[in-house]
């Protein structure tokens, strides 16, 4: 009993730590090809990123209005997809729903990363908005409408 | 206490880092809550806890044993819910028990998948949890949010605030608690029996006698008579925790049962109007004299027959009261015995309570000759319950065919021999007292059973008389961390003391799967 609130004590210390030094775009995650990508190329636009999963039906009936609304903001906004989910159910679901957006893929690694920008609970759909200059503006735990992220959005512009 | 208060403090510090969404969706430890439950017939279970607006997918549980065994889950049925993605699928809304058929061996976990959504469009990873018997919740690091089927190595780094410990208290100190209300209710059960009527003259003695002025003033000597009751109770209870001395085995001591059964017969000759039950007319005004010199009225004497009262109502308290004592002798938890016997105390005061609060109007005006048929009565009661109570001496003299033959063994030393000479059997060994009401219940109901009869020939039996509480009886129970008969311990075919062990009484169907069971495991 002891020992176990230490060592969630001691976790919880990490995560309040990296909270405070590490920022989201110091995080490098893998792609569908299993290649990792550094998360900071990302910066020097508004960022909108979703964590998201092919078992998770919110997400997948969000995912459209997602792929909308990167098409109208192209070049404006990056969107990027985190998806708690293997590759193969990922790669066919961006196929079968035409994402015009990239999707990288984590595990624990995602999971803490959701963690650590403000989803404590983990339930998904989970979106994160970023401005410019990196900073988060925004978050939303469950299904965004197209109307909430816009307006959103034009905050940013 | 230091490591919650800063566990407090930093959740409530990465809450405001992390900007929560204020939406107040649980965790999924708390939405759903999983645990491994046993079946009546030695089997296991798996029950979720579904946090109201929660549901779980159902063909998206699974269930493995480690060690691995041959368990089917038998999911029951769902409700259908309407998904825009997935279409039609069966989801279970609320709690649901999966029963997992087959003999699990001694000692199995389970490992239990499953995915679920809050109504609120929100859904949780893929959890995967390792269960054990008797576990209230999962072990506090894999309760935390990390816990997803995929989330094997790498950093959980994040941290499941209030889920893992919050959930965790909640748990335990819900149990107590619910340990604590199932000793008031059994307390207000024990008050309605013939138990409590030598405390009613004592009450109505006492609480609406000569000197008592006004209601309130009733309530007030009532409520500190129960205290009286309780202290002594409690003062039992912190004794059976601390020590798990053979308080129980003494309670059933053919002595001490003898006493018990003789002080009801004197009570029922009373009732006869054979002697008037009151205390000694000196002895009453030199209680008047202290009470009145008293600043307290008569609160202190009050007090001290309540504590006394205690050891009046013991005697039919006295069967589950060593029930309930050698629970908590088992626990060892002091403040846990203390306030479960403490809640007993006041469940059986409560009734009292009514009454000194309703002052006399309460009991009904009988005339003279009603009264004494009342009297009659209880006194056939009473002598009723002078015989049940001394069952366990004279249960033995009636005929009973010995339907199976028992091996004694009367010392640690003894029975390890006779376990170790009995390679290749399994064997059981029955904790028998004379005295023992469940043992002789057994001996008589259960053994007879011809199935029952046919199984045990395939054992190895063992018989450790404990009747007379020698030394070496009191070590053999040691031994086991028993508290006295009745018990039923087994040894597997390799001579290892299986975990399943039967306290109390079976009935010939119970025991045929205990002894399956037994059987079944490795």
């Amino acid at each position: 009993m002891k020992s176990r609130h230490a060592l969630l004590a001691l976790t919880l210390a990490c995560a309040a730590l990296t909270a405070h030094a590490g920022s989201f775009f110091d995080a490098e995650l893998k792609d569908l090809s299993g290649k990792p990508q550094k998360l900071s190329s990302l910066k020097g636009k508004p960022v909108v990123v979703n964590y998201w999963a092919t078992w998770c039906s919110p997400c997948r009936e969000e995912i459209p209005e997602f792929v909308t609304l990167a098409r109208q903001y192209a070049g404006k906004v990056r969107f990027i997809g985190i998806a708690i989910d293997d590759a193969p159910a990922v790669s066919a679901f961006a196929k079968q729903y035409k994402m015009n957006y990239p999707t990288l893929l984590g595990e624990a690694d995602a999971m803490a990363l959701m963690k650590q920008e403000g989803n404590t609970v983990g339930g998904l759909p989970y979106t994160a908005i970023y401005d410019s200059q990196g900073k988060r503006v925004a978050t939303h735990t469950g299904r965004i409408s197209a109307a909430q992220l816009e307006a959103t959005l034009k905050t940013l512009r | 206490m230091m490591v919650r208060l800063l566990l407090g403090l930093l959740a409530a510090m990465l809450t405001a880092l992390s900007h929560a969404d204020p939406a107040s969706l649980l965790p999924p430890d708390e939405a759903f809550r999983a645990q491994l439950v046993q079946t009546a017939d030695g089997g296991y279970a798996v029950h979720f806890n579904v946090a109201p607006g929660y549901y779980l997918y159902r063909d998206r549980m699974s269930f493995s044993s480690e060690p691995a065994a041959a368990l089917k889950p038998a999911l029951p049925k769902g409700e259908f819910k309407d998904d825009p993605s997935f279409g039609r699928v069966e989801v279970f809304k609320h709690d649901v028990t999966v029963a997992l058929q087959g003999k699990p061996p001694i000692g199995t976990a389970i490992r239990a998948k499953f995915q679920g959504c809050a109504d609120a469009g929100v859904c949780y990873p893929p959890q995967t949890k390792l269960l054990h018997l008797g576990d209230g919740q999962d072990g506090g690091v894999a309760a935390l949010f990390g816990a997803s089927t995929r989330g094997s190595g790498g950093d959980r780094g994040g941290a499941d605030l209030s889920g893992g410990t919050a959930g965790d208290d909640g748990y335990f100190s819900g149990s107590k608690a619910a340990t604590i209300a199932l000793f008031f209710l059994a307390g207000i059960g024990l008050a309605l029996t013939a138990c409590m009527y030598p405390l009613l003259p004592i009450i109505s003695g006492i609480v609406l006698g000569p000197g008592s002025t006004g209601r309130g003033r009733a309530l007030w000597l009532t409520a500190i008579y129960v205290q009286g009751l309780a202290l002594t109770y409690t003062l039992v209870g912190v004794a059976a925790a601390l020590t798990g001395t053979l308080l129980t085995v003494w309670l059933q001591q053919p002595v001490v049962i003898g006493a018990f059964a003789l002080f009801f017969v004197a009570m029922a000759v009373a009732m006869f109007g054979g002697y008037q039950l009151q205390l000694p007319g000196s002895w009453q005004s030199r209680l008047n004299d202290v009470a009145n010199r008293l600043p307290g009225g008569h609160a202190g004497p009050v007090f001290v027959m309540g504590a006394l009262s205690a050891l009046i109502v013991g005697p039919c308290v006295a069967p589950p009261l060593a029930a309930a004592l050698a629970y908590l002798g088992q626990q060892g938890d002091v403040a846990l015995g203390g306030g479960a016997l403490y809640a007993l105390a006041l469940g059986i005061g409560t009734p009292l309570l009514i009454i000194g609060a309703a002052g006399s109007a309460v009991l009904p005006r009988l005339s003279g000759k009603a009264m004494g048929r009342m009297k009659m009565l209880f006194g056939v009661v009473l002598l009723g319950m002078a015989v049940w109570i001394a069952r366990p001496l004279w249960q033995g003299w009636l005929p009973s065919e010995h339907a199976v033959t028992f091996e004694p063994v009367a010392s640690v030393a003894e029975l390890q021999d006779k376990v170790a000479a009995a390679r290749g059997k399994p064997v059981i060994v029955d904790f028998y007292a004379d005295w023992c009401v469940s043992c002789i219940e057994f001996e008589r109901e259960t053994l007879p059973d011809p199935r029952v009869k046919a199984k045990l020939d395939g054992f190895v039996r063992l018989r450790a008389d404990v009747t007379g509480n020698t030394a070496a009886d009191a070590e053999l129970l040691r031994h086991f961390g028993l508290y006295g008969p009745p018990a039923l311990l087994f040894y597997d075919t390799e001579g290892k003391l299986v975990r399943q062990r039967v306290i109390g009484f079976q009935n010939a169907d119970a025991f045929l799967a205990t002894l399956q069971t037994v059987e079944g495991s490795p």
